[in-house]
C-alpha cells in the first residue's frame, strides 16, 4: 500500500498528490482574483470554519491519536 | 481579475461559511457508497488510476488497526501522516467552493472530487489501489463560544466508543468527567499543564479550590451577593486574585479577577465592566 503522494524535489519533502492539486488551484485562483477579495473570502468563510472545525474538532482528535 | 465583490456575492459569503460549519460538525454516518463515488472523482483529478479496494474504519484508531492489519510494516506515525481530513477539510474546500460556485473560477472544479467527498465521510487515508474511509463522530459537544465542551460525558465521540473529553476547548483525561468526585484540589492544583488545571478547578468549583487552599481575604463586602475578595497562593502560578460571591440562586461561586482589585465592590464591578460605585447604585442585577 504506497500512499498517494508525490516528492517535491525543492523541498525534498513527500506530500499528498492533494496537496499538489490544491496548490495548482491556488495559483489559478490567485491570478484571477485580487489579494482584497482573497483575503475577504478566507477570513469570513475559511478561517471561521478552519477556528471551529479545523482547531476545536480536528487538531483535538488529531492531538489525542498521537499522544 | 476580480477586484471587488458584489453585494449579492458578499450576502453569500456568511451562507458558504455556514453550509460548510455544518459538512464540518456533521455526525451523519459514513455514506460509504457517495464516499466510494466522490473518491474515484478526486483520484481522476489527480491524474490516478481510480482504487479497487474500499474499507472502512469506525474512527482514526479503529482505521490505524484496520491498516496495520493490511500491510504490518505500516507505522502508527506514517498512517497518520498519510491521513486526509474529509469532512474535516471544510475549512479550505469551503473557501475554494465559494471561488467555484459564486465567482465562477473553473480551476476549483479540479476539487469537486474532494468537495463530494467531505460530505459523505470522516478522515480517510488514500493508497494507489486502497482507499480507508472513516465515520465522522457520532457527536460533537460545545459551549456557547463554540469549544469542544461537555460536563457529563465525551465532547467528542466516534461509534466504536473512541472519545475525547473536553472542558471549553481544552482536552482533559476522561475520568475527570467519568469520576468526577476523585478530583481532588490537590490533583487539580499540582496539574503540570496549566490550561488543564483551570479545567480542573472548574470541574471541581472554584469556591471548593479555594476553601482547601485557605485563601485569605483581602475585603469582605457587607452584602454578599457582592461577595468577598480572596487571595491564594497557587503552585507553579503564584499569587491569584478570586472573588466569591453569591449568586441570585443562592449558590457559591468563586470568579478569578485580576490582581489590580483591591476590594470585592471593585472586583464584582469588574465582572460586569463597570466600576464599583456605579455597581453600587444598580437596584437589579442578574
Amino acid at each position: 500500500m504506497k500512499p498517494v503522494s508525490v516528492r517535491y524535489q525543492r523541498y525534498q519533502v513527500e506530500d499528498q498528490v492533494w496537496d499538489q492539486v490544491r496548490a495548482q488551484v491556488w495559483v489559478q485562483v490567485e491570478d484571477q482574483v485580487k489579494d482584497k477579495v482573497w483575503c475577504q473570502v478566507w477570513d469570513q468563510v475559511g478561517d471561521q470554519v478552519r477556528a471551529q472545525v479545523w482547531r476545536q474538532v480536528r487538531d483535538q482528535v488529531r492531538d489525542q491519536v498521537w499522544r | 481579475m476580480i477586484k471587488n465583490l458584489t453585494a449579492e456575492q458578499e450576502a453569500l459569503l456568511p451562507v458558504y461559511r455556514d453550509k460548510w460549519l455544518d459538512i464540518g460538525l456533521s455526525t451523519e454516518p459514513l455514506n460509504f457508497e457517495k464516499a466510494k463515488a466522490a473518491v474515484c472523482v478526486a483520484y481522476e483529478s489527480a491524474g490516478l488510476p481510480k482504487p479497487t479496494k474500499f474499507y472502512t474504519a469506525k474512527s482514526p484508531v479503529d482505521a490505524i488497526r484496520l491498516i496495520k492489519n493490511l500491510n504490518p510494516r505500516m507505522e502508527t506515525t506514517k498512517i497518520m501522516s498519510d491521513m486526509a481530513y474529509g469532512c474535516h477539510d471544510a475549512n479550505w474546500l469551503g473557501f475554494y467552493q465559494y471561488f467555484r460556485d459564486v465567482l465562477g473560477i473553473k480551476a476549483c472544479e479540479k476539487l469537486d472530487g474532494l468537495i463530494d467527498l467531505a460530505h459523505h465521510c470522516g478522515w480517510l487515508n488514500m493508497y494507489y489501489d486502497t482507499v480507508v474511509f472513516q465515520d465522522r463522530p457520532k457527536h460533537i459537544k460545545l459551549d456557547d463560544q463554540n469549544r469542544l465542551h461537555c460536563e457529563y460525558g465525551p465532547a467528542i465521540l466516534y461509534r466504536d466508543g473512541y472519545s475525547v473529553y473536553a472542558w471549553h476547548g481544552v482536552t482533559i483525561p476522561s475520568e475527570w468527567i467519568t469520576n468526577k468526585g476523585e478530583l481532588t484540589a490537590k490533583i487539580a492544583l499540582t496539574w503540570v499543564n496549566t490550561e488543564q488545571r483551570k479545567a480542573a478547578c472548574e470541574i471541581i468549583g472554584w469556591a471548593t479550590v479555594l476553601r482547601e487552599l485557605n485563601a485569605h481575604t483581602i475585603d469582605s463586602d457587607e452584602d454578599p451577593m457582592i461577595g468577598t475578595l480572596l487571595e491564594v497562593d497557587i503552585p507553579d502560578i503564584g499569587e491569584e486574585k478570586f472573588l466569591r460571591v453569591l449568586c441570585g440562586t443562592g449558590r457559591e461561586f468563586a470568579i478569578p479577577v485580576p490582581p489590580n482589585m483591591k476590594t470585592a465592590l471593585e472586583a464584582n464591578a469588574w465582572t460586569y465592566g463597570l466600576e464599583g460605585n456605579l455597581l453600587r447604585d444598580l437596584e437589579v442585577r442578574t
